[in-house]
């Protein structure tokens, strides 16, 4: 398998992609301490940068902010609070990916768990499995999470003994984790449906395991690959959904950055300031097409006929 | 058939009173969400909140309001907290604006998709499917309120060559109506035509090396007609089921940042400012109103997958 | 003798001049305006800006103010009553006189008993001010609860049109309460419903048609309104305002730029993006007035750190307002006082901690922190999620850190922002906010800080203030009219409060005006209380 994903060029190619963005991503707080010398929420709006006639406002009388200096300070140029761009898009990659990464995490665990019971033991477990699983998925995606995100700002949320505070990055990971079941457990459920009927497991209930281990012994394997096809994909759907919602205001919420919210605060000095908007579009989508395009490299080595599709 | 509709509307039934109850839920434990105290304003005094919580009856139990509510919602009379207004006939107002953008966007969608995909399949292997491959990963990748904001900033502000945003009625001004529509559809179509050209693709290079299509070249007819005439039909089956819900998604109110990108007064913008407000009354029905589209249009993409691919058997 | 026969021979032109420019004004036109929003425009339901504006010349209440600028706009005068009221009863009982002779828009005469069926309906559908009734006149509490079938301080006489108003303790500022557009009669057959589209009939220069919620409505010429010859009251020059809401205010303000749509509300907030293509290419036709608000960041002096003084002290020192106004592209005018300029009680003083353009003092304001031992404290800032309450509340966040606090942002729906912060119960330590003056009289700003606003569930004194001083100087100038002693009172407060540093006031907002070429912009009003007057618009004479 890994053969077949190093001699494809595209995926090859769209893994380097991911790859540099996400270690531009970690080396953040480098660039902040040693190149551009402030971090991601400190704001400069009445600073001057440059000296004699050169000297300029970080951010003019009327609101607009300066435009790409290519230096050390402001290289991208700065956001309307007076931040250094460059450095917002680092870090706010660092959060875009890791709730992308989580949320895919969990979305993958979770939808695991619900397919295979559900398929498994089928009866009355599948029906309530199937009707949930219907719920999430004609409950409009995008409105459930916005629901739930402006409920959550206001107080965060407690479950059992972890309590996570209004604007941890944790709350639109598990948000967008959620939401995104219904894509993955259905299609796994299905596959186990077919796994349950296959001789292997009636010549392993033969030999008297419990239904438990059957299930992680043999039919979680025998997943593994629909997983490891859907993961890259729900990774990019993630990230996507995230920079949707904090676009909208309710996703990885401010002053921190992620690329969503960046662009959403950029978006009204698009014409003055395209950077703004411009830096973290770009960022995204070369995520984006990084895991997308690794994505189907490691589907078309692990699934060449494209039988396994999540709906 | 018959059996098949009588038990997919009862699942559907079950799963829009789950929703309206999960919503519900969601909007009731919100910590100081309290409509009274929201509705009585900036300057209200303990008597006025306790005045509107009896008129409007949030001193009830939850159920008790609950029920109401959804009593409310059958009679089509559900009054929205914020701005007391209709909620049925907003997104009665809403609809044309939707339906007109859902439309388009599909059929962007399709022709895009079409158009991508075959070319796709037809020079599959050669250096014009491998730029497709990259243009449409691109594609793919770019979420459409990114595409709708730069193509806003070069062809509405700079070059104002577009409107800025807004919308038109058809029946006022078709032209006017057509330009208005001309960058959100393009928005929502370009990712989705990108994802499902792809698809198409593979289904129409799967579907080459099937015993009919062989016998067909053998018969010497060319590669792209044997592509058009007797692949594509089993190859759409697939896409039938991507388009529908794409579709019922953009029906049901989900085209929600492109509606604000380019203000748009459609179901989308509704739900964006109804759950901005947290005005359960119209949160709800909103809410409804889309998995209902949801709901109904998976139900027609299995009967037409049904009638497309005899394989396949309908299954409430 | 050569000067009269001058004057005699110009009287007829004359005449005939004002009656040509009369009949120039009445030709009309149609003009278009755009908003950011608007609510119900049912009079009795909407409390907004934005509705005031609309329905300031749809219905018109027994006083209205002055459709003028600057400070002549706040001056009470009559509306649909003769004269001012009779105040007698030590400030307790207002004597108004109906006019004679009135027509509402659909016909039907009005009587002095609508103007208490309109004071019921607004009690009823819980219209957005009605807590200015219920602390003001007699049995309108009793009346909305449901324990009354009428207001008791109310009685009317149809035959002599005398409406005769007795309050449950004196209010100077219940003339300007009785200017409120939501006090704008209507007749007595309208339902006891909140109206969204069929709207009640009132009496004023036009009549709003065509109304789609949250999206557009007409205001059209009211042919009855010219006849009755109010004075002070303009019928208005355009036949016909086409309003419509565009929620994205870059493309409302380039439709206004470009000669799309005629009028900008003054409620959007120009992006920074456009001010200088505005300045050059529109430089005429755009202008940035100042109104009567303060922004302000309220402590709550009840829990950590902002129990402490020197907390308070240290981020007025170490806080830029000259960081804020540039998040707000200009358009505020920087402030460290309650009262805002020329507001009636304004304190002459200069700001206690430095001049308003200073540089921010940020090493003093750690040593303050350091030394009160609040270093490392947390803070949770409170803001709106919307623009540029979110960047305020980010600039605010970022001095909280640079002088060792431990701050953390919280934003909001602005749908709930103001109820959620003014619920005790969430031991809110502080966070932004704004307000605008109801009348022209210090207790509208007052009544922010004022301990009689505290209740266990809902206080807008979101400082839960109680100090003595304050609450000694409230209690004896409240209904007070404004006599020198008394200003020169409120003067002190304004001072001894930005002393305490109860309130981190940013300044005071100015509101941007932009009009198309077609507008005639020199004839245009802007007034303090109802923002643009549209009756003052009129198309420019080509």
């Amino acid at each position: 398998m890994l053969k077949r994903i190093l001699k494809d060029r595209l995926a090859l190619s769209c893994g380097l992609i991911f790859l540099i963005v996400a270690v531009l991503s970690l080396s953040a707080p480098l660039v902040a301490q040693y190149v551009a010398h402030t971090g991601p929420n400190d704001e400069h709006i009445t600073a001057t940068i440059g000296s004699g006639v050169h000297r300029r406002y970080v951010v003019s009388l009327v609101g607009v902010p300066i435009g790409p200096t290519w230096g050390p300070r402001f290289f991208l140029g700065a956001d309307s609070n007076g931040r250094d761009i460059l450095v917002r898009l680092l870090y706010g990659g660092r959060a875009s990916l890791a709730v992308g990464f989580i949320a895919a995490a969990i979305t993958l665990t979770l939808a695991t768990i619900l397919g295979v019971a559900a398929g498994f033991y089928r009866g009355w477990l599948d029906a309530v499995i199937v009707r949930i699983l219907d719920l999430m998925w004609a409950y409009p995606v995008i409105l459930l999470a916005i629901a739930i995100g402006t409920v959550l700002a206001v107080s965060g949320i407690t479950i059992g003994p972890i309590t996570i505070r209004a604007g941890s990055l944790l709350l639109p990971a598990i948000i967008i984790g959620i939401v995104h079941i219904p894509y993955v457990a259905k299609p796994v459920r299905g596959q186990v449906l077919v796994i349950r009927k296959r001789e292997f497991i009636d010549a392993t209930r033969v030999l008297g395991m419990s239904p438990r281990r059957i299930m992680i012994r043999e039919v979680v394997p025998n997943v593994a690959t629909s997983l490891a096809v859907f993961a890259p994909l729900m990774v990019a759907n993630s990230i996507l959904l995230e920079a949707g919602l904090s676009f909208l205001g309710v996703g990885v919420l401010p002053p921190n950055p992620s690329w969503g919210n960046m662009i959403g605060q950029g978006i009204s000095l698009i014409s003055v300031a395209p950077t703004g908007v411009l830096a973290p579009g770009l960022m995204l989508v070369a995520a984006v097409i990084g895991v997308n395009g690794f994505g189907e490299g490691v589907r078309r080595a692990l699934d060449p006929h494209g039988r396994i599709r999540p709906r | 058939m018959l059996s098949f509709i009588v038990r997919r509307t009862f699942s559907s039934a079950v799963v829009l009173a789950a929703v309206s109850v999960l919503t519900f839920m969601i909007f009731e434990v919100i910590p100081s969400g309290d409509p009274a105290i929201r509705m009585a304003g900036q300057n209200a005094t303990p008597e006025t909140i306790a005045a509107i919580r009896r008129t409007w009856g949030f001193n009830r139990s939850i159920w008790h309001q609950y029920i109401s509510m959804m009593q409310k919602v059958f009679t089509g009379n559900v009054i929205s907290y914020t701005d007391q207004v209709n909620v049925v006939s907003q997104i009665e107002r809403g609809l044309p604006v939707t339906l007109s953008l859902a439309l388009g966007a599909i059929v962007l969608t399709i022709a895009f998709s079409l158009c991508l995909g075959m070319l796709g399949a037809v020079t599959s292997g050669r250096v014009t499917d491998r730029i497709l491959m990259f243009l449409t990963l691109t594609g793919l990748s770019t979420p459409s309120y990114v595409i709708g904001a730069i193509a806003l900033y070069l062809l509405a502000y700079r070059a104002q060559v577009l409107p800025s945003g807004g919308y038109v009625h058809f029946g006022t001004d078709p032209a006017a109506w057509f330009t208005h529509l001309l960058l959100p559809w393009l928005s929502l179509a370009i990712p989705i035509s990108c994802l499902s050209s792809r698809v198409l693709r593979a289904s129409l290079l799967d579907n080459v090396n099937e015993d009919f299509v062989r016998t067909a070249r053998a018969k010497g007819l060319s590669r792209s007609r044997v592509l058009v005439r007797h692949v594509l039909r089993t190859s759409l089956i697939p896409l039938v089921s991507i388009w529908g819900l794409d579709f019922a998604g953009l029906l049901g109110g989900g085209a929600i940042l492109i509606e604000t990108v380019f203000n748009l007064h459609g179901v989308g913008q509704y739900a964006a400012e109804s759950v901005a407000g947290l005005d359960v009354p119209s949160i709800l029905v909103v809410t409804l109103y889309g998995a209902f589209a949801v709901v109904l249009l998976s139900a027609v993409v299995d009967v037409l997958y049904a009638a497309l691919d005899p394989r396949v058997r309908l299954d409430g | 003798m050569w000067s009269l026969c001058m004057a005699v021979a110009l009287l007829p032109l004359g005449v005939a001049d004002a009656k040509g420019k009369a009949a120039h004004d009445m030709q009309g036109g149609t003009a278009t305006v755009v908003l950011p929003s608007f609510e119900s425009l049912d009079p009795q339901v909407g409390f907004s800006t934005i509705n005031g504006e609309a329905e300031w010349n749809v219905y018109t209440p027994l006083l209205t103010v002055a459709h003028a600028n600057g400070v002549a706009g706040t001056q009470v005068i009559p509306g649909l009553a003769i004269g001012l009221p009779k105040v007698t009863n030590r400030g307790k009982t207002y004597t108004l006189k109906l006019r004679k002779g009135l027509r509402f828009s659909n016909g039907q005469a009005v009587k002095a008993s609508d103007f208490a069926f309109t004071v019921e309906r607004a009690l009823k559908l819980n219209w957005g001010g009605d807590s200015f009734l219920i602390s003001d006149i007699k049995g309108a509490l009793a009346y909305q609860s449901g324990k009354a079938s009428s207001v008791s301080g109310i009685t009317t006489n149809n035959a002599t049109g005398r409406i005769t108003i007795r309050l449950i303790q004196a209010d100077s500022a219940f003339a300007d309460i009785l200017t409120f557009t939501g006090l704008g009669l209507v007749p007595s057959t309208t339902p006891m419903t909140a109206e969204s589209t069929k709207l009640p009939a009132g009496v004023g220069a036009y009549v709003i048609k065509n109304v789609v919620p949250n999206q557009s409505f007409t205001l059209v010429k009211n042919p009855r309104f010219a006849r009755f010859d109010l004075p002070g009251i303009p019928v208005g020059h355009l036949n016909e305002i086409q309003a419509s809401v565009d929620t994205n205010p870059l493309t409302a303000e380039q439709d206004v730029l470009n000669n799309r749509i005629d009028v900008l509300d003054p409620n959007f907030a120009i992006s920074p993006s456009l001010i200088s293509t505005l300045q050059t290419q529109a430089s005429g036709r755009y202008r940035s007035v100042p109104t009567e608000g303060v922004q302000y960041i309220f402590f709550n002096t009840k829990i950590a750190p902002f129990n402490h003084k020197s907390a308070r002290v240290a981020v007025t020192e170490a806080f830029d307002r000259g960081a804020i106004t540039r998040i707000e592209a200009g358009f505020l005018r920087p402030g460290c006082f309650v009262l805002p300029e020329e507001f009636p009680g304004r304190s002459t003083q200069p700001c206690p901690y430095g001049k308003v353009s200073a540089a921010p003092q940020v090493a003093k304001a750690r040593a303050l922190i350091q030394a009160a031992h609040l270093t490392g404290s947390p803070v949770t800032v409170w803001t709106q999620a919307a623009s540029p309450y979110d960047a305020m509340g980010a600039y605010y966040v970022s001095v909280l850190d640079g002088i060792g606090f431990k701050a953390t942002l919280k934003t909001i729906s602005p749908a709930i922002y103001y109820p959620t912060t003014a619920n005790p119960t969430l031991n809110i330590q502080t966070g932004l906010a704004a307000y605008y003056a109801d009348y022209p009289d210090p207790t509208t700003f007052y009544h922010l800080l004022d301990a009689r606003s505290i209740t266990p569930t809902f206080s807008p004194n979101r400082d839960q203030l109680d100090d003595p001083k304050v609450q000694a100087t409230l209690m004896r100038l409240g209904g007070q009219s404004l006599t020198p002693s008394v200003i020169a009172q409120w003067q002190k407060l304004d001072e001894y409060v930005a002393k305490q540093a109860y309130w981190l006031v940013m300044g005071y907002p100015k509101d941007p005006e932009l009009f198309s070429n077609r507008i005639d912009v020199k004839e245009t009003i802007f007034n303090q209380k109802y923002l643009s007057d549209w009756s003052s618009w009129q198309l420019v004479r080509r």
